[in-house]
């Protein structure tokens, strides 16, 4: 991946991993944390993929190094122990890149479509 | 790092599990790591001890896969800030004293304790030979605690078997005595008497020397084992006068 993102444009970020997508999926709704993006994944893909601490954290310092997220500490609310955990958002340049990889996604699925490999969705 | 809010066993120990990440990686990431693995147990508790135990395989198999791949692309990070100077960013510092990596300490006390092996090599003799027999010792010693203290015996049931036997100052149970140990106790099951011996067979071929055991009726069929060769005792070789058996 290029080093200097401020000028790629989001294609070079094409393709992601799809861990990664998911997490920038998952931070476009809102800020969250390491475990809550973990959960919000789970209950995304079924529980098919449950991530652990060292494989969110090496791909979210990926996706940082990137700035395709961003990050803050602050709690969330005065309730709870939640103190000082780090929160990650979705950068600028990060809302720009998955939707990218999204329509990237969306182009191949429409094309397994015209080959019949899967029936077309149909229109909602 | 908010290091403080853990103080239970497991959430410690997973933090030494994290020492093998690259320094730079830990120091980012470490604390909402613990955090994230205090909060994954602390879900798991609800499955029990299984689901505890299942979280900790997880964990455990995730830090060695991602501390070697972590640790690979610092390593490839040095290698190219140190080559590529002119184009220097500031996501990725050159390499500096500071950042010393586990690993490399660890390789270099290594070859230090190697070096110093081979310039004396009387003192090295002796350590070895010093650890050499108090391996052997313990060796020797465990095998005898294995074999006569922690090993079961090789019977059905060994734990319900138990050996009685008379000491000092009387001798040998005569068989009277044991016919009334025998009927005498409420403890035991069954009962039955052995004596044990050793004599030489001969006959066409080389001489023998054979552990011989005298053994009563109930003997076999306490110890639920079957004769090797021929049979075991049947009522008709009991009392006086019963013909001998081959």
């Amino acid at each position: 991946m290029p080093k200097t993102p401020q000028t790629s444009p989001p294609e070079d970020f094409l393709p992601l991993k799809p861990v990664e997508f998911l997490i920038l999926m998952t931070v476009a709704a809102g800020e969250r944390h390491g475990y809550g993006i973990m959960l919000d994944i789970a209950e995304r893909t079924g529980g098919s993929v449950r991530l652990e601490a060292g494989g969110l954290y090496r791909s979210i310092r990926r996706l940082l190094a990137d700035k395709l997220l961003t990050e803050s500490m602050r709690r969330p609310a005065a309730d709870l122990d939640d103190e000082r955990r780090r929160y990650y958002a979705l950068s600028p340049l990060g809302k720009r890149v998955v939707a990218a990889e999204a329509l990237r996604l969306r182009a191949l699925v429409r094309e397994a479509e015209a080959c019949r490999i899967i029936d077309p969705e149909p229109a909602r | 790092m908010s290091d403080v809010r853990y103080t239970s066993v497991a959430d410690r120990a997973y933090r030494l599990l994290l020492r093998l990440y690259p320094r730079e990686f830990r120091e980012r990431f470490g604390g909402d790591m613990t955090d994230f693995f205090h909060d994954r147990r602390l879900a798991a508790r609800q499955h029990g001890a299984l689901g505890v135990a299942r979280v900790w395989a997880s964990a455990v198999a995730d830090v060695a896969r991602v501390s070697v791949l972590e640790r690979a692309d610092t390593t490839v990070r040095r290698l190219r800030a140190l080559g590529d100077s002119r184009h220097h960013t500031t996501d990725h510092p050159p390499f500096d004293a500071r950042d010393e990596d586990m690993m490399a300490t660890f390789m270099a006390d290594i070859r230090y304790a190697l070096r110093g092996m081979v310039t004396k090599p009387a003192f090295s003799g002796v350590v070895l030979a010093t650890l050499a027999l108090g391996i052997g010792a313990n060796v020797a010693i465990f095998s005898v605690v294995n074999g006569v203290l922690l090993r079961p015996l090789p019977y059905p049931n060994a734990d319900r078997v138990v050996q009685i036997e008379h000491v000092e100052p009387y001798g040998l149970v005569s068989e009277g005595e044991f016919v009334d140990y025998r009927d005498g106790t409420k403890r035991f099951g069954r009962m039955a008497a052995f004596s044990q011996t050793s004599g030489t067979l001969t006959g066409e071929r080389e001489p023998e020397r054979l552990t011989i055991a005298q053994v009563s009726d109930g003997f076999f069929s306490i110890l639920q084992v079957p004769a090797e060769v021929g049979r075991t005792f049947v009522p008709d070789d009991m009392g006086f006068r019963a013909a001998p058996r081959s």
